[in-house]
């Protein structure tokens, strides 16, 4: 069966080899002389036994070189990402890039009035819808997250709702606990079919993070092990901010979020050797004007370039970062931005790239940011794919045909080749003045018309009803135990 | 100990403290008159782009370094008080480990002028009512960053009410997923976008603007 396609990306090198192995090294210090406080204490028994070592009371954990390298080891070089609809399938290995939206944005643009308000779970569900629709979109999440279900079980209801809108591959974000993670995979095998069905064909992976500087908060460590104990895709990626929870150097900022990051691994796969492992950082930046974070910059680009370089040192698939933005709304800026954090992104070769769509450095989710970067995505795709060069394309005898002064138009060279060299833009307007003047639309205008036109139209294979049934009464339950934990 | 926060250098502002005390300087004077002079000329190129966000610290952490280690024992000693905007406990709510944005705040309110109490983060709800009372504040600052721990933010207001204070302090938020509106739902006195802004809502909330 055919699969998605990964565009072909890692063309741009930003370190030597050295510098590489410099980092790795600096790495492998950190986490031997400094650790990482992990506030799991089943967690750091394993990792006890598992030879690193503990204290206890501080809850921090430093780990020998030979563990970090052999989990290293242990992570498959290759994680199969699956949708709904196998024809959704993809592989993430080598320098293959496939992009997606995360969630999580407090705010979203209302797709009727376009103004900014919180999140709801119909958003949510809307952008799976339409980022079905996509094709350039490989991997789903929310963009924003859901005001208006109970906080307590987020970490269920928005997946669900996400999986329910989508045939293509979705991240479940984690708002979870032990317990809520174990429930969430329930209602993924209900949709898979079952459990082996399920580990077959992983139609979800987790997105988990500790938080820099080298906290590994409890909750989140309990998502992360029971995760890996159901050996489904798993993505341990830090946000250290450079200046603020990371050092302000590139260098050392990159280290400190491996660091973190490569330390997530070793849990995993003591957990469960094997354990499909997404390694990298959100490489962010404090913006040392307005104490905000920012996603926008040319320094989170860079290290989107030396993250990448050195998952392909560990050969480990990598998350990655792109088309979003620090504008608040869908402007200049926020399209400028996009483009060039998708492109290095592309061109770094980091397998999963994430943010795709996010406004407002990430407090604010765009519909039609996300439908203006598919078409950048596309012809990104278009740009890494590459020129054929062999007797038909060179065709001097075409050249030839035509004669001097000719018209290439008509022959069937052009009829034959056109579309497989040429993309086609949806978007982008290639019209005369004239013509344009008549409808006088802006790229955000036609893209939110996009938006609207997919709501209208597209259709999406629904869950069937008593699986349907069955997975609302876990959600249900879960809400219960929930409320008694609480007042418990 | 102006020059030595303008220069963000400790040991000359610790050693400028000593002196001033050995020559008879009120350590109330020394703060207003050296610290606080220092730290105004930081935050007047702060706000010009002159100066940027690790400036600010650095000016801070010379000034806090003078007072605790030097300044504040004697002004305890001599039972003044020093004199400042107002008094703010500050921390990142229960069930929430993010503190950053909270520690901005918590550095942009002292640089005005607020004596800040900073409670840390993963803060629990009767911590901040205790701390509250114990130093008479003016005003409590709750931070989070997850949407799932914003209404601890509320549960310190009606913990404030419980604790018969609630119209003895004034209560701010902030944090990423924080609205005015989310405020205003809570009965919260003010909000702000980012740190800058917070220390405008403290000034107009105790009228020392």
């Amino acid at each position: 069966m055919e699969l998605r396609p990964g565009l072909k990306g890692g063309q741009l090198k930003i370190l030597s080899k050295d510098q590489v192995y410099d980092i790795h090294l600096a790495i492998l210090k950190v986490l031997r002389e400094h650790g990482v406080e992990i506030q799991h204490e089943a967690t750091l028994k394993l990792l006890d036994a598992a030879g690193a070592d503990v204290d206890f009371k501080k809850q921090v954990v430093k780990f020998p070189e030979y563990l970090v390298e052999e989990s290293i080891k242990k992570a498959p070089k290759t994680v199969r990402c699956c949708g709904r609809d196998p024809k959704e399938d993809f592989i993430v290995e080598g320098r293959k890039v496939y992009f997606g939206p995360c969630a999580g944005a407090t705010h979203f643009i209302d797709l009727e009035t376009e103004e900014r308000r919180f999140g709801r779970l119909s958003d949510m569900a809307n952008v799976a819808k339409i980022s079905n629709a996509l094709p350039n979109i490989d991997f789903v999440m929310g963009l924003t997250t859901a005001s208006d279900v109970p906080q307590s079980v987020i970490g269920l209801y928005e997946p669900y709702a996400v999986m329910s809108n989508t045939c293509k591959h979705v991240q479940a974000f984690c708002f979870s606990d032990g317990e809520l993670t174990k429930a969430m995979i329930r209602i993924a095998e209900l949709i898979a079919g079952g459990t082996d069905e399920l580990r077959k064909r992983p139609i979800i992976s987790l997105y988990d993070e500790p938080s820099s500087p080298l906290i590994f908060g409890g909750e989140y460590v309990e998502a992360l092990v029971e995760w890996s104990k159901a050996g489904l895709p798993v993505i341990w990626a830090p946000c250290p901010i450079s200046g603020a929870t990371a050092p302000v150097t590139l260098a050392g900022s990159i280290v400190q979020g491996s660091a973190e990051s490569l330390a997530g691994n070793v849990i995993c796969q003591f957990v469960n050797p094997g354990t499909p492992f997404i390694f990298g950082s959100v490489p962010l930046v404090l913006d040392m004007r307005h104490a905000l974070v920012s996603y926008g910059t040319v320094e989170t680009m860079i290290k989107e370039v030396m993250l990448a370089q050195l998952s392909e040192y560990y050969q480990l698939p990598s998350w990655g970062t792109g088309g979003c933005t620090d504008s608040k709304i869908l402007d200049e800026q926020a399209v400028a931005e996009a483009v060039m954090n998708l492109t290095i992104a592309s061109l770094s070769g980091n397998n999963l790239v994430h943010d795709v769509g996010f406004i407002e450095s990430a407090k604010g989710g765009s519909v039609d940011l996300l439908i203006i970067c598919d078409e950048i995505i596309a012809m990104l795709r278009r740009i890494m794919t590459g020129v054929s060069v062999d007797d038909e394309t060179l065709a001097t005898d075409v050249i030839m045909e035509a004669g001097h002064g000719g018209s290439f138009l008509g022959l069937k060279h052009t009829l034959k080749h056109f579309s497989s060299e040429h993309l086609i833009s949806e978007l982008m307007d290639r019209s005369a003045w004239i013509k344009w003047k008549k409808e006088g639309k802006t790229l955000a205008q036609r893209a939110h018309e996009k938006a609207r036109k997919i709501l209208e139209e597209h259709e999406i294979e629904p869950i069937p009803k008593d699986v349907k049934e069955e997975i609302e009464k876990i959600i249900r339950e879960e809400e219960k135990r929930a409320a008694t934990k609480k007042a418990a | 100990m102006k020059n030595a926060v303008v220069n963000f250098d400790v040991e000359r502002a610790v050693e400028g403290a000593k002196r001033a005390l050995e020559m008879g300087v009120d350590p109330v004077e020394a703060i207003d008159k050296g610290l606080t002079k220092g730290l105004r000329i930081i935050g007047e190129k702060f706000e010009k782009g002159e100066l940027f966000l690790m400036h600010i610290v650095a000016a801070a952490e010379t000034a806090r370094r003078a007072i605790d280690e030097v300044l504040q024992p004697e002004i305890l000693k001599r039972k003044t008080e020093r004199k400042v905007l107002g008094k703010v406990v500050i921390g990142t709510v229960a069930g929430d480990i993010h503190d950053i944005g909270k520690n901005l705040v918590a550095v942009m309110l002292f640089i005005a002028g607020f004596e800040v109490f900073d409670l840390g983060r993963d803060v629990p709800v009767d911590e901040f009512i205790e701390k509250a009372k114990e130093v008479n504040a003016n005003i409590v600052a709750t931070s989070t960053l997850l949407s799932t721990t914003l209404l601890v933010q509320q549960e310190i207001v009606e913990a404030l009410k419980e604790a018969g204070i609630r119209d003895k302090v004034k209560v701010m938020v902030g944090g990423a997923p924080v609205t005015q509106e989310w405020a205003e739902r809570i009965g919260a006195d003010g909000y702000g976008a980012d740190a800058m802004e917070a220390v405008g809502v403290a000034k107009r909330l105790l009228g020392v603007e």
